[in-house]
């Protein structure tokens, strides 16, 4: 019997283990490459649609080219006056790379493009306003203006064509999204998130890289190109236009939006990726959200609300952790109390249950009359804890794309959102990289210390050799490794739930 | 008892095995009922195979909560 138990122990153990390393490598898969190849990579675009007939092709790489810039409160755009193109943009309530430094998303193609085969000449050109017009090889006159928005960092999009001859070509854009933000660090991925109409509102999401263009049925209410802060949103403002995700190559991600009447209207978003920035501009429901993500956001505003008033998220963090450990406090001090009971009961509850093993309803009577003789009042029970579960995880999705974590410093740590990197090393670890995070460390011990205390006090150890060896050091270990390259905002979390718990088991001593 | 199990009811109680001898230990010990939930599980999983055993063990769980009864609950 040992034995078997033995065998599944290693079994599962085993299973964990390829679980750890699909996690190290879908990590990798994250990980931005820093230095994007030489040349460029063009936009494929082999649509067997008729549309693509007449649809010019998109002015896919970025050329040196003169321009205007056009400055709202939160976004400058600067507008290539050949292509009538949105080359690059500056957010300017986020820092860049170095300090001081306003953050630029910018990559090999136009943000935002519109037909290439085009003389564009500008129209009138204001602050936050720029128009071109301009006749394609066949005629056919072509219009666009941008706008950006007095408040929030969206821009309006109005493109048209004059089809007055036989042309029957219709306006499109394209929006392209390379990563920019070099401080996400290694958890960036890129994906499109595409809201359709129909059906109650169905998300299409796609990660990048894509293999081969993807076209998505008309009836698009948004559509998102994002990395792990910042995104691009396009709503076509009359819902009328045909979405196509484009492969764009590694370190980027594409789409045209191809309208089906004379004149399109859309709003841009760039910015946050956050709920609450994107809320703010009419786009909260670009990117979607669960059940899960709505407890998540919930307690997000608690922790936005924490840091408001102390001014750190470190602090707030630490704040939100202990807040929920007291708050849940007494449970755990009944629950620490009735356990240390039941464990000298046991001898007594197992002779009950092998004694009357054929008649449940007289050993419940009798176990019943035990408790209340001992005064053990039962426990919490295993669906609180089922329920807890959840909440963890809601918080570590709504952490991992809250961009006001993005560049928080707390003690030591430079970046909440990152791993607290105290050293950075002259070699590279396998799995763990060439940094020494202190956070995942502390925690392992915490644990490792947690584990001493609860076997010490109930005294569970069964002579298991594997079980014992896998509680003891390796589990620890293990969670350690887990936890190495997760936010320093989330370790921190865990680390101070830990910590306090020990400080209660200490109490109820 | 030990009779041939389904390899998913296999990894079933192999995950029990490891939860109950190894990640339990990381956890205050908080179920209402004897035998304790991931007991009855692993019981119930290889009774009755993985779907009816798991919801078995599902119900119980939904039942291990601070408005419901406790005591001896053994699976049938």
């Amino acid at each position: 019997m040992n034995n078997a138990t033995d065998k599944r122990l290693l079994i599962a153990a085993l299973l964990s283990s390829i679980m750890l390393v699909w996690y190290a490598k879908e990590l990798s898969r994250w990980q931005a490459s820093k230095q994007a190849s030489g040349k460029p990579v063009e936009i494929v675009d082999n649509r067997p649609t008729q549309t693509s007939l007449n649809q010019p092709a998109a002015a896919t790489i970025l050329k040196n080219e003169p321009n205007v810039s056009l400055t709202s409160k939160s976004l400058v755009v600067h507008v290539g006056t050949e292509t009538a193109s949105i080359t690059s943009a500056i957010l300017r309530d986020f820092k860049g790379t170095k300090k001081d430094e306003q953050l630029l998303i910018k990559g090999q193609a136009p943000l935002l493009a519109t037909a290439s085969n085009v003389a564009w000449e500008i129209q009138e050109q204001l602050p936050a306003r720029v128009s071109f017009s301009g006749a394609d090889p066949g005629g056919t006159i072509h219009t666009i203006s941008y706008e950006l928005d007095p408040e929030h960092p969206v821009i309006v999009v109005r493109a048209g064509v004059n089809s007055s001859g036989s042309s029957a070509a219709k306006p499109s854009i394209y929006g392209t999204w390379y990563r920019s933000d070099s401080l996400s660090g290694r958890q960036n991925q890129l994906e499109a998130d595409v809201l359709q109409i129909e059906n109650g509102g169905k998300h299409i999401i796609v990660r990048a890289p894509l293999r081969s263009p993807k076209i998505i049925s008309r009836g698009t209410d948004m559509a998102a190109l994002s990395e792990r802060y910042f995104c691009l949103i396009v709503d076509p403002v009359a819902n009328n236009a045909a979405i196509t995700l484009l492969p764009t190559g590694q370190d980027s991600i594409g789409l045209r939006a191809d309208a089906d009447t004379d004149q399109f209207q859309a709003r841009v978003y760039i910015g946050p990726r956050d709920y609450f920035n994107r809320n703010q501009a009419g786009f909260d429901k670009a990117f979607k959200i669960g059940v899960l993500g709505k407890i998540g956001l919930v307690l997000l505003l608690f922790v936005k609300w924490i840091a408001h008033v102390t001014g750190n998220y470190g602090v707030a963090i630490v704040i939100l952790s202990l807040g929920v450990t007291c708050l849940t406090a007494p449970f755990t001090m009944i629950g620490f109390r009735s356990m240390r009971k039941l464990q000298a009961l046991k001898p007594t509850l197992d002779k009950i249950m092998a004694d009357h093993k054929d008649d449940p309803k007289r050993a419940n009577a009798a176990v019943m009359a035990l408790y209340k003789e001992h005064k053990v009042s039962p426990l919490s029970g295993c669906l609180p804890l089922f329920v807890q579960m959840p909440v963890f995880i809601a918080l570590f999705q709504a952490i991992s794309h809250f961009t006001e974590l993005r560049g928080q410093p707390f003690l030591w740590i430079s970046d909440l959102s990152l791993p607290d990197r105290l050293f950075h090393l002259p070699y590279t670890m396998p799995v763990l990289g060439s940094e020494i995070n202190l956070l995942p460390v502390l925690m392992a011990i915490t644990m490792a210390v947690q584990t001493k205390m609860s076997q010490a006090s109930t005294a569970t150890s069964t002579g298991n050799s594997t079980a014992n060896m896998m509680s003891g050091p390796i589990m620890p270990i293990m969670f350690g490794v887990m936890f190495y390259h997760f936010p320093a905002g989330l370790v921190l979390y865990w680390l101070t739930n830990s910590l306090t718990s020990l400080a209660w088991y200490r109490l109820a001593k | 008892m030990q009779k041939n199990l389904t390899p998913g009811a296999f990894l079933a109680v192999s995950a029990i095995a490891f939860y109950n001898n190894i990640l339990s230990r990381f956890m205050l010990h908080s179920c209402r009922y004897l035998p304790s939930c991931s007991e009855y599980a692993d019981v119930a999983v290889r009774k009755y195979g993985l779907v009816t055993g798991g919801l078995m063990a599902l119900w119980r769980i939904l039942r291990c909560n601070p408005l419901n009864s406790y005591g001896f609950d053994p699976v049938k």
